[in-house]
């Protein structure tokens, strides 16, 4: 398997940079050298990156390091928590729909094509519209919107999953319907979710920066990396590392889950390497 | 072939009911008194002004008659009364929606030239630095999000060289229209050129272009008629997808940008509170992004007589 891996340039830098992430996110207080919202001194305001401040500081003198550490923690989090809301929805609604047929079938994949006819990030502002700004909030708007792809996928694997023979055969020796979903058509469609929820990690993380720069998002003092590079706007004349820093965090985080997400289909399925 | 037509725009018609009732009922019902949140009296507990902001924007009948107000409004182009500024919702809407038209419109034109041109390079080229180099832009230019793309053109070209305006329409001339249209332009090329080099590559090993160079045509003739004609359609999905979606973009690019468009105008109106303009606004972005995904998928039709759409 590790051969398999290192053939796999894609997967392993994903890997790699995803890894650094979660690691950042999880020891965030041994990491940071300072807190970073308390650590706030006005003398130390928009200082430039040098041997104190490694990425410089902000206007209310916080450490910009310190905050993009922290910050990871909530990009993962939102990336993650949404998405596992969005998988289970996706794959329950897509399993229903591929395995009854029929009329059920029909009213879920036009509640899905539905979805699928407004683009996520303004069904999620009509949401934040809704329910107001705030971080919370944000689950709420993502959790419920990303899932009408793995909808999609799910269904479109079940149905032809449930044509073939060993289900017949499952059937035959009187196996439930429950049993049947969950112990052979399940443990067979977990590959093709497995690649859809990386991807969707990376656009909750994209659609949840672009929320809080918008200002709809994540509130000041939390060190969001969108609302960073919202306040990193009005400084780009006189203080630029305010907005570089975290906007490469971002990037990275993403390219990172990108190309994990591109290398496990290739992982699962070597024929479509293009 | 009508018959298939007919259906997608019967699908589009009642996706766009169905989201105009879920917007209505979503916007209308769940934040509490939009009387309160229209006047913005929650200080004032004063139950006669109350009363009359409610009975201004007739608040104080039952729901289901301001559904149908609202629907029937709607079919005369009539998208309400704004509750800040007392204006027409559509007056204050076309002006900015020309606004980012002006910018959507020069991004995509100039993605679709660069990306096309960009990617067919890359598969002539494949193996060699070009192509690597291409392929490395085209994933990075996906995983960037457009608001810090938008940030760091504008700290290179504003800030650092000052040859292009940073932000807001100025006079009104061309060189306030670049920076937003090159960031989204940007992210679009990206894609463009991923999916143009993967479809001329499916092309480029295919018989009939053997059989074309075989025969003794010219390179350039191979290239156009026989490569790149047949790779047009997987482009034109992708293409088409990415109009849809550029309209939602301009959302993040017009606030780096401080561009006065419909993307402004939205996120303004969410934080006043006013109603009727998000409504406006949203209706505004999904029209564009479904009728826009119709009309390509009519034009599929037509491009690709093989299949067949009964």
């Amino acid at each position: 398997m590790i051969k398999k891996i290192k053939k796999n340039p894609q997967l392993t830098i994903g890997l790699f940079i995803t890894v650094i992430v979660i690691f950042a996110a999880v020891f965030a207080p041994l990491i940071a050298p300072y807190d970073p919202i308390d650590d706030a001194n006005l003398l130390n305001s928009l200082e430039s990156p040098g041997s104190e401040f490694k990425l410089g500081t902000d206007r209310q003198g916080r450490d910009i390091f310190s905050r993009i550490i922290f910050g990871a923690r909530i990009s993962l989090s939102i990336g993650i928590i949404t998405q596992i809301i969005n998988t289970f929805i996706g794959v329950s609604l897509g399993l229903i729909a591929g395995y009854a047929g029929g009329k059920i079938d029909d009213l879920i994949m036009n509640i899905t094509n539905i979805m699928l006819s407004i683009p996520p990030l303004i069904l999620a502002l009509a949401i934040m519209a809704v329910l107001g700004p705030g971080l919370i909030n944000i689950f709420i708007a993502l959790g419920f919107t990303l899932w009408t792809y793995t909808c999609r996928v799910t269904r479109a694997q079940t149905l032809s999953i449930k044509k073939k023979e060993y289900i017949s055969a499952a059937r035959a020796i009187g196996a439930s319907n429950f049993r049947i979903i969950f112990k052979h058509i399940l443990p067979n469609i977990i590959g093709p979710v497995l690649v859809i929820a990386t991807f969707g990690v990376a656009s909750a993380i994209l659609i949840e920066s672009s929320l809080s720069f918008l200002g709809i998002g994540a509130q000041p003092p939390t060190p969001s990396w969108g609302t960073m590079l919202s306040n990193g706007r009005d400084y780009i004349w006189t203080a630029p590392w305010i907005m570089i820093y975290p906007g490469i965090a971002i990037v990275m985080t993403i390219l990172g889950l990108n190309l994990m997400g591109d290398g496990i289909r290739d992982y699962l399925d070597p024929h479509k390497k293009g | 072939m009508l018959i298939y037509v007919i259906r997608r725009i019967a699908q589009s018609a009642a996706a766009i009911l169905i989201l105009l009732t879920l917007l209505f009922v979503v916007l209308n019902v769940l934040p509490g008194d939009a009387a309160l949140l229209a006047g913005d009296l929650r200080m004032a507990k004063n139950e006669e002004v109350i009363a009359n902001i409610r009975a201004k924007w007739g608040l104080d009948k039952p729901l289901h008659i301001r559904y149908l107000t609202y629907m029937g409004n709607l079919l005369r182009c009539d998208l309400g009364t704004s509750y800040r500024t007392s204006n027409k919702v559509i007056d204050l809407i076309i002006p900015k929606l020309f606004s980012t038209i002006k910018i959507v419109i020069t991004a995509f034109i100039a993605a679709v030239i660069v990306g096309i041109f960009l990617g067919f390079m890359a598969a002539l080229y494949r193996g060699t630095l070009i192509d690597v180099i291409l392929m490395i832009i085209a994933i990075l230019g996906i995983s960037m999000p457009r608001f810090w793309l938008g940030l760091m053109l504008m700290y290179y070209f504003a800030v650092i060289h000052n040859f292009l305006p940073a932000s807001g329409t100025g006079d009104g001339s061309f060189l306030f229209i670049i920076l937003p249209a090159l960031t989204l332009s940007i992210p679009m090329i990206a894609l463009i050129a991923r999916t143009t080099r993967s479809a001329v590559l499916d092309e480029i090993n295919h018989d009939h272009v053997r059989t074309a160079r075989a025969k003794g045509l010219s390179n350039s003739a191979v290239n156009i008629k026989h490569i790149f004609r047949n790779s047009l359609l997987s482009i034109i999905t992708i293409v088409g997808l990415q109009l849809g979606t550029v309209f939602a973009n301009t959302v993040v690019v017009e606030k780096v940008f401080a561009w006065p468009g419909i993307g402004d105008l939205v996120v303004n109106s969410i934080f006043k509170r006013d109603i009727p303009a998000i409504q406006g606004c949203i209706l505004v972005f999904a029209l564009c992004f479904i009728l826009i995904n119709l009309f390509v998928d009519i034009l599929y039709a037509f491009l690709d007589p093989r299949i067949s759409y009964s």
